[in-house]
C-alpha cells in the first residue's frame, strides 16, 4: 500500500481516508505506541480547536494519530473502537445544545467572514441545515412583523417558500453549469449567507427612515453575495461561466433586499 | 489510404446506424434535429428525467454566449436557433430571462405603486401579492405554454423540434420585456401602453418568425392555424402585464397631477 502525498487540502482529506483504510484492514500498527501518542495529542487538539464541533475532530483521521483507538479480534473479525474525544452519552443537555450552537456559530463566521473563521473550508464539509432553518424562520418572522396586519401570514409563507425553492434552484443551477459542489453543502452555505439580509431586516424593523433602510439593505445584499461567492469560487467552475453562476445568487438575495427596502 | 479510407468510412457509418437503432434510450428530438453539420454532438448520456448530467448539455454555455443570445432575441429575425445558437439551444438563458423578468416586474410595479402612495400620502398596504402573481403568470406563459404548443405540434404530427427549442424560443422572446418594464417607470399612461404593445409586437413577430417554419413544414395546411393561437395568447399576455403591473397611472390616480391638487 503506497501512496503519494499531495499538497492541496481537498486531496489530503481523500488521502486521509486511504490512511484510514490502510490501518483498518491491511497493516498491523503497534497499538501500544498509538495509545501512548493518542491522548496527549487529542487533548491538546481540543484545547486548540474549541471542542469536537470541529469536523477534523470528529471525522477521524487515523493516519495522523489524533485519536486513540483499540483494536480487537473477535472470531477472526478485526474490529476497532475509536475514542472521539469525549463520551456524549451521559453529558448534560446544555452541553450538547451549546456544542451545536457553537458549531452553527463557527460556520456562520466561516461563511460571512472567511479570514476570521480561520480560512478553514473543511468546516463547511460538515454541513448542517439547522443554521439555515433558524435564519430563514427568523427572517420570515421579522418580515411578517414588518408587513401590514392582514398580509403577515402571506409574507411569512412567501419568505419561507422563496428561501427553500430559491436556494434549491440556485444550487441545481450551479451543478448544471458544471460546478463541483455537494448539494446540501451548497444549501447550507446559501442559508448561512442569508444572515446579512437578516441583519438588514432587523435594522429596518427598528429604523423606519428610508434613507437608512436603502443603504443598509444594499450593503447587506452585497455582503451576502460576496459571502456566497467566496464559497462558490471553490467549486472549480470555468472562468467564463463564473458570472452565470453568480447572477442567480444576486437575484436570489436581491428579492429579499428589495422586500426589506420597500416595506 | 484513399481507397481503403472510403471503405473504412462506409463501415463506420453502418456501425453508427446500427448503434442508433439499438440505443432506444437516446433522446430522439435532439438526435433528429441537428440542422447543421457543425452542430455539437447530441448528448451521449442516456435519457433520464432524474439524471442531472443529462440536463448539463442544455447548460453548456458561456457568459458571452448567453448575453449575445439575449441581445439577438430582441431583434425579431427568423432562424434564431440555427443562426444564433448554432442549432443547439440552451435552457440557462430562457429560465433566467424569465426569472429576471419576474423580479423586474415585481420591482418596477412595487416601486410605481409605492411612489404613487407616497405622493398621495396614503399609507396603504404593500404589494407583496404582486410577486406571486408575477411568478405564476410569467412561469405559466414562459414554461407551461411552450410545452403545450410543443405537445400540440407533436399531437398533430409536426414533430420537427424538441420541447427544449420551444421553451428556449419563448424564454428568449420574453427578454424584451425586461428593458420595457424598466422604461415603464416613466409615469405617462399612454407611453406605457405604447411600450408594452411595442414589446409585444416585437417579441410576437420573433415568435412567429421562428415557430411558423416548424408549422409550415407539415403536410396538413390546417396546422398552420396554430400560429393564430400563439399570436392571440401573446397579445393576451401583453394585456395581462399592462393591467396587472402597470395599471396605476391609468386606473388609479396619476402620480404627476396628484401633488398639485
Amino acid at each position: 500500500m503506497s501512496y503519494d502525498r499531495v499538497g492541496t487540502p481537498s486531496q489530503q482529506l481523500i488521502q486521509a481516508d486511504d490512511d484510514d483504510l490502510d490501518t483498518l484492514s491491511f497493516s498491523h500498527p503497534n497499538p501500544a505506541s498509538n495509545s501512548n501518542a493518542g491522548p496527549s495529542s487529542s487533548s491538546s487538539q481540543q484545547q486548540a480547536q474549541a471542542g469536537p464541533s470541529n469536523p477534523s475532530g470528529v471525522s477521524g483521521r487515523i493516519g495522523q494519530s489524533s485519536q486513540p483507538r483499540r483494536e480487537r479480534g473477535w472470531g477472526g473479525v478485526r474490529t476497532e473502537t475509536r475514542y472521539t474525544g469525549e463520551s456524549t452519552l451521559d453529558e448534560p443537555v446544555t452541553k450538547t445544545i451549546m456544542r451545536d450552537l457553537n458549531s452553527i456559530y463557527a460556520k456562520l463566521l466561516q461563511v460571512l467572514y472567511p479570514p476570521k473563521g480561520g480560512g478553514n473550508n473543511q468546516l463547511l464539509r460538515d454541513w448542517d441545515l439547522w443554521g439555515p432553518l433558524v435564519i430563514c424562520l427568523t427572517l420570515a418572522i421579522i418580515l411578517s412583523l414588518d408587513a401590514p396586519q392582514e398580509q403577515s401570514m402571506q409574507v411569512f409563507s412567501l419568505v419561507i417558500s422563496l428561501v427553500t425553492i430559491g436556494s434549491v434552484v440556485v444550487t441545481i443551477n450551479s451543478k448544471l453549469l458544471g460546478g463541483k459542489v455537494s448539494f446540501f453543502q451548497s444549501l447550507c452555505v446559501l442559508g448561512y449567507a442569508l444572515a446579512p439580509i437578516l441583519l438588514a431586516s432587523i435594522v429596518s424593523l427598528l429604523v423606519h427612515t428610508l434613507f437608512v433602510r436603502i443603504p443598509v439593505s444594499l450593503a447587506c445584499w452585497a455582503w451576502s453575495v460576496w459571502a456566497s461567492m467566496n464559497f462558490f469560487t471553490g467549486t472549480r467552475l470555468q472562468e467564463s461561466r463564473t458570472f452565470l453562476a453568480v447572477y442567480p445568487m444576486c437575484l436570489f438575495f436581491f428579492v429579499f433586499a428589495w422586500m426589506i427596502m420597500i416595506q | 489510404m484513399s481507397q481503403g479510407g472510403y471503405a473504412v468510412v462506409d463501415v463506420d457509418d453502418e456501425i453508427n446506424d446500427q448503434g442508433n437503432g439499438l440505443e432506444f434510450k437516446t433522446f430522439l428530438p435532439t438526435d433528429s434535429h441537428a440542422p447543421r453539420a457543425t452542430s455539437p454532438s447530441p448528448p451521449d448520456v442516456p435519457y433520464s428525467p432524474f439524471n442531472l448530467a443529462y440536463y448539463q448539455t442544455y447548460f453548456d454555455v458561456d457568459t458571452n454566449t448567453v448575453l449575445k443570445r439575449v441581445g439577438m432575441a430582441m431583434i425579431p429575425r427568423p432562424g434564431f436557433i440555427a443562426e444564433n445558437c448554432d442549432g443547439q439551444i440552451d435552457l440557462y438563458g430562457p429560465f433566467w430571462t424569465l426569472t429576471t423578468l419576474i423580479l423586474v416586474l415585481y420591482i418596477t410595479s412595487t416601486l410605481i405603486s409605492s411612489i404613487t402612495q407616497y405622493l398621495a400620502s396614503s399609507h396603504a398596504s404593500s404589494n407583496l401579492p404582486l410577486l406571486s402573481t408575477a411568478v405564476s403568470v410569467i412561469y405559466f406563459y414562459g414554461l407551461g405554454l411552450p410545452a403545450l404548443v410543443w405537445g400540440a405540434t407533436k399531437w398533430l404530427g409536426v414533430g420537427e423540434w424538441g420541447v427544449a427549442e420551444a421553451l428556449g424560443l419563448y424564454g428568449y422572446a420574453m427578454g424584451v420585456y425586461i428593458p420595457i418594464s424598466l422604461l415603464c417607470l416613466i409615469p405617462v399612461g399612454i407611453l406605457r401602453w405604447v411600450l408594452v404593445f411595442g414589446g409585444a409586437a416585437s417579441s410576437g413577430y420573433f415568435l412567429v418568425q421562428n415557430i411558423y417554419p416548424v408549422l409550415a413544414s407539415a403536410d396538413n395546411k390546417m396546422t398552420r392555424l396554430l400560429i393564430i393561437a400563439v399570436i392571440a395568447l401573446h397579445g393576451g399576455m401583453a394585456l395581462a402585464i399592462k393591467v396587472l403591473f402597470f395599471s396605476n397611472s391609468t386606473i388609479g390616480p396619476d402620480p404627476i397631477p396628484d401633488p398639485m391638487s
